[in-house]
């Protein structure tokens, strides 16, 4: 009896993934506390980091779940389908969320300050929703709309931090945003044109004899621009540093984790099922050949002379993609197992990092690298989170970094390409380079003075804080003692510690650990490339 | 060129996307820009109505003495298309008023201008 | 108040469409599993409705019918209504959103289902329409 219950909830997990956070988007509105909605969207969170990592448990012994929506058999209905590949998105997913979910509580109310939380978590949980859908369902078009959903959710989430500069940098976000996603749609539209199918298992075998015809390399190539966009492959990048940048901490770390990363998933498993990436789509590979290691080397050139800290590690994100697009593109085992075990590290080393500086932000209201200066005095944890992200992702060996780096290299290694090679090496060095700008202030600047400068800095944020809006006891009396310059009481609230502590330690395992996360990973790779 | 001529059809999605293009590129206003991106939109939108045409066919609702039914699958697909392509325009007409309101002007190169002086 | 028109013809055409678009309203959303029409589109009038009303009327008067509390808790209200017919589905044992298994017969079952779906999906664009509208015409700092 208990074995048959656990097998039905089994099998509706892929719909539970997206329909738990749905429901709690809808009860968040309408609960009156803030906090409550917090509690929900934590306990919503929560439930989907256990229903993936269930998925993926069951995925790795090579379990297919199928689940046909409102019982229409595929391919006439939209079914959705979970194999090691999505779940292993879905992990990310649901990592990412629970942990940017349970961050934001005490992140918003600090920076959110004086304003309705219930629509950000509401929001929060619609893309969750969205993501989650895409990561589940095995139709083209409904892995548009659950694109767009997310994506539209994110838009409003990074604009919720109300500054000119968001607003701003959401709204070119939402226009490039979009755009990308018409173009997905067109090319979505060929597809469809060529195959009369939508169902992605279904349209494989349909299109094989169509491959070459001019219709197909168009809708490769709509495809490919439009998810390149989104994923924010350089040159199609320009969206992202502001976004990241000047979104609420807790939102640009999540949408650091998540948003890309789903661009690049769906990317991948159109290349690989449903275009030939060997043969026929061979075009695309070869743009993004080209395009990742200037990628990398862009995106860690502009991270170096960034002075405020968040749009540094949105750069850093640009070089990062750059990683993952170059392991994709080699279209060998080796390379597509590198690009998806850096999928997963990066998402998580750069949300950790988003986190860390959201800690920073907490207590000094910005976080330029001034605002970094006797951070180590300060806010030591938050400080060593910070180092401890900027040596992930240079690379460094027991971090998950060096994990994904190693593979990478051999990977290219292995293909004889020796200028990339030299690239990634290259990135490294940069990311040394704007990493240990990050350590010499927090560590060695106002070293001399820590109490002096974190008085100054502290008493100017405690002072502005204290005079805008004194809501709560709360927030007075956090003013209060970073006012003080009191060394000890300067530190993030522990939710907010914890929680990015808890990745780093996710970092960390990865790194001394990675057999369970390589092994799958070569799995999925096994599968795509057939 | 001949085949250009029977597509015809399709050269108007093309003139629609590159006219939406062309806006979102040329035009500093930003709503100007959000009217190119909805163009854009239309333009995608009418491929896909354009596909769902079966020559002949009539409305897909069964009827006796009708055998070629236009194929509904495209106009459903459009139908959340279009509402999707909403919420994101109305969540850009939103921003469009706050950013208006913030900056106290909607000219993409004067907020740019104003952002690289702040850096 | 800038949106009541001093126009009397406006005013009374007005007058009478924005009943009658309700009502017409209401129509599409029930007749929506056998003719055309459905949720979508009969939120939709319904919205023109209330917005016509807003626009002869004043928001003020608009949003003494329709707050912008009421317009989220009904947005909130038509999803927990969608989801919650699916998830109904899923507890007698089928898939999400498997009207048939709604009821004794697959028939019976399905046109509840389609009801209930529709509605959430009515009420649902009614509340969101409403809050595009009422974000849109905001002149003051709020929200």
């Amino acid at each position: 009896m208990s074995a048959t219950a656990a097998d039905a909830l089994l099998a509706q997990l892929p719909i539970l993934l997206v329909v738990a956070p749905l429901l709690g988007a809808a009860l968040c509105l309408l609960v009156r506390d803030a906090r409550l909605a917090w509690g929900l969207a934590v306990a919503v969170s929560a439930a989907a980091l256990v229903f993936s990592a269930t998925l993926f448990a069951r995925t790795g012994g090579g379990l297919v779940l199928e689940y046909a929506v409102g019982g229409w058999q595929p391919p006439w209905g939209i079914a959705y389908k979970v194999a090691p590949v999505n779940a292993l998105l879905a992990l990310v997913l649901g990592a990412v969320f629970l942990a940017g979910v349970v961050y934001a509580g005490r992140s918003f109310r600090r920076e959110l300050r004086g304003r309705r939380l219930q629509p950000v978590y509401s929001a929060l949980l619609i893309c969750q929703s969205g993501f989650f859908g895409v990561a589940m369902t095995d139709d083209l078009f409904n892995i548009f709309v659950f694109l767009e959903m997310a994506s539209i959710a994110g838009y409003a989430l990074v604009a919720s931090a109300r500054t000119p500069r968001a607003l701003t940098a959401a709204y070119r976000y939402l226009l490039m945003g979009s755009t990308g996603a018409a173009l997905f749609l067109l090319g979505i539209g060929y597809l469809y044109l060529v195959t009369g199918t939508l169902n992605l298992s279904d349209m494989a075998p349909r299109l094989q004899p169509a491959l070459g015809s001019p219709a197909v390399v168009a809708a490769l190539g709509f495809i490919g621009a439009g998810l390149l966009l989104k994923a924010a492959l350089f040159p199609l990048h320009l969206w992202l540093p502001n976004a990241y940048g000047y979104a609420p901490s807790a939102i640009a770390a999540v949408l650091a984790g998540t948003s890309t990363k789903v661009a690049l998933y769906i990317l991948i498993r159109l290349l690989f099922g449903v275009f030939d990436a060997a043969s026929f789509a061979a075009a695309l590979p070869d743009v993004m050949m080209v395009l990742a290691p200037a990628a990398i080397v862009a995106g860690s050139g502009l991270a170096i002379f960034q002075r405020q800290v968040k749009r540094m590690m949105a750069y850093s994100s640009v070089a990062q993609i750059g990683y993952i697009a170059l392991g994709v593109a080699l279209v060998t085992q080796a390379g597509l197992t590198a690009g998806l075990v850096h999928l997963f590290n990066h998402a998580i080393i750069k949300v950790s990092l988003f986190m860390a500086l959201g800690c920073v932000v907490y207590r000094a209201g910005d976080c330029r690298l001034s605002d970094l200066a006797g951070l180590s005095s300060r806010m030591p944890w938050t400080a060593a989170a910070i180092v401890a992200g900027a040596v992930s992702l240079v690379g460094l060996p027991l971090t998950s970094g060096f994990v994904s780096k190693w593979y990478l290299v051999s990977a290219v290694l292995e293909a004889n390409l020796w200028l990339p090679a030299f690239v990634i090496l290259a990135g490294s060095l940069m990311s040394a380079a704007y990493g240990w700008r990050l350590v010499e202030a927090a560590y060695f600047r106002g070293g001399e003075s820590a109490g002096g400068a974190g008085g100054v800095s502290g008493a100017g944020g405690g002072s502005g804080e204290g005079g805008q809006s004194p809501v709560g006891g709360e927030g007075g009396a956090a003013a209060e003692d970073n006012g003080g310059g009191n060394g000890k009481s300067a530190e993030a609230p522990p939710v907010m510690l914890l929680t990015t502590w808890a990745l780093i330690a996710l970092n960390f395992f990865v790194g001394v650990n990675p057999s369970w996360l390589t092994s799958a990973c070569r799995g999925i790779a096994a599968t795509l490339l057939g | 060129m001949e085949s250009l001529l029977q597509a015809y059809h399709h050269l108007a999605v093309v003139f629609l996307m590159m006219t939406g293009f062309y806006i979102m590129v040329a035009y500093d206003n930003l709503v100007k820009k959000l009217i190119g991106l909805n163009l854009v939109q239309v333009s995608v939108f009418i491929f896909f109505i354009l596909m769902g045409k079966v020559g002949g066919g009539s409305a897909p609702i069964l009827a006796p003495g009708i055998e070629a039914y236009a194929n509904p699958l495209p106009h459903v697909l459009i139908l959340t298309a279009i509402v999707v392509g909403i919420a994101a325009t109305a969540l850009g007409l939103a921003l469009a008023i706050r950013i208006s309101r913030a900056c106290g002007s909607l000219d993409d190169r004067l907020i740019a201008h104003l952002e690289r002086d702040e850096d | 108040m800038p949106f009541i028109t001093r126009n009397p013809i406006l005013r009374e055409t007005a007058h009478t469409l924005a009943p009658t678009t309700l009502l017409y309203a209401l129509y599409v959303q029930f007749h929506g599993d056998y003719g055309p029409g459905g949720g979508f589109q009969a939120g939709v009038i319904f919205s023109v409705g209330l917005i016509l009303y807003a626009l002869t009327y004043g928001l003020e008067r608009a949003q003494a019918v329709l707050s912008r509390r009421t317009a989220e808790v009904l947005s909130a209200f038509g999803v927990l209504l969608y989801a919650l017919t699916g998830v109904a589905a899923m507890l007698r044992g089928a898939a999400f959103l498997d009207y048939s298994a709604l009821a004794q017969q697959p028939l019976s079952g399905q046109h509840i289902g389609i009801m209930a779906i529709e509605l959430g999906v009515g009420v649902t664009i009614v509340g969101v329409v409403m809050l595009i509208f009422y974000l849109l015409t905001d002149t003051g700092e709020a929200g």
